[in-house]
């Protein structure tokens, strides 16, 4: 495994980088499945006191 | 923090390595005993598999998952890696936060269920949906562990604008 202590990477400009932009919209696409199948299933009752 | 010794970071991290890779396999148990439990025609099996994921649950991934996160924290916050520096650190802490939260609030409806067979054998479709449910979350927490994995070996590059902060402000002039 990478020495952390030999980590820094030159300091890059702009956003985030474009991975971390793919991965938001592949977890936003499964809460919407995850939210689909739960609603499905009846409802988030079985989550709620 | 102080950055911690080499030796101190190696126990910190056999300590995460462990907890991380150990909460995956006991989500890969969980998963395989809700498909179980969802499909099989045995009575006796499904009655099993359901008291076995509450068993599993409470006493294996809860645990798990709290030392997974507590020990990431230790690790990102004793090294020159941080906690806010780095996307991939970031991105694995998110990662780890909510599905220990979701793990939790999850803790009711195995519960539920565990409870459920405890009575009673369900019959065909008998909570249904719930069953259905407890799977699709155990593959979906399977498949969030797994990137984290991912993030963990390949670490993709990418500062996050405080990092990038940090790095200038520790450049040499």
């Amino acid at each position: 495994m990478t020495d952390p202590l030999a980590a820094p990477e030159p300091p890059d400009e702009g956003g985030a980088p474009r991975w971390v932009k793919v991965l938001g919209g592949i977890a936003l696409l499964l809460v919407v499945l995850i939210v689909v199948v739960h609603l499905a299933g009846g409802g988030m009752g079985g989550h709620t006191p | 923090m102080t950055p911690m010794t080499p030796r101190t970071r190696k126990i910190a991290l056999t300590a995460h390595v462990t907890s991380s890779v150990g909460w995956i396999g006991a989500v890969a148990v969980f998963l395989v005993l809700a498909v179980t439990g969802l499909t099989s025609q045995d009575p006796q099996t499904v009655r099993a598999a359901y008291l076995s994921m509450e068993l599993t649950a409470r006493l294996v991934i809860v645990p798990l998952a709290l030392a997974c996160l507590v020990t990431g924290l230790i690790q990102s916050l004793g090294t020159v890696w941080g906690l806010f520096r780095h996307y991939w650190v970031l991105v694995k802490l998110l990662i780890g936060a909510l599905a220990t939260a979701l793990l939790l609030v999850h803790m009711r409806p195995i519960g539920h269920m565990a409870d459920a067979v405890r009575q009673a054998t369900p019959a065909d479709g008998e909570l249904s949906g719930l069953r259905l449910q407890l799977a699709a979350d155990a593959g979906a927490a399977l498949l969030v562990l797994l990137v984290a994995v991912a993030l963990s070996v390949f670490k993709p590059r990418g500062a996050t604008r405080y990092g990038q902060r940090r790095m200038r402000a520790a450049a040499p002039r």
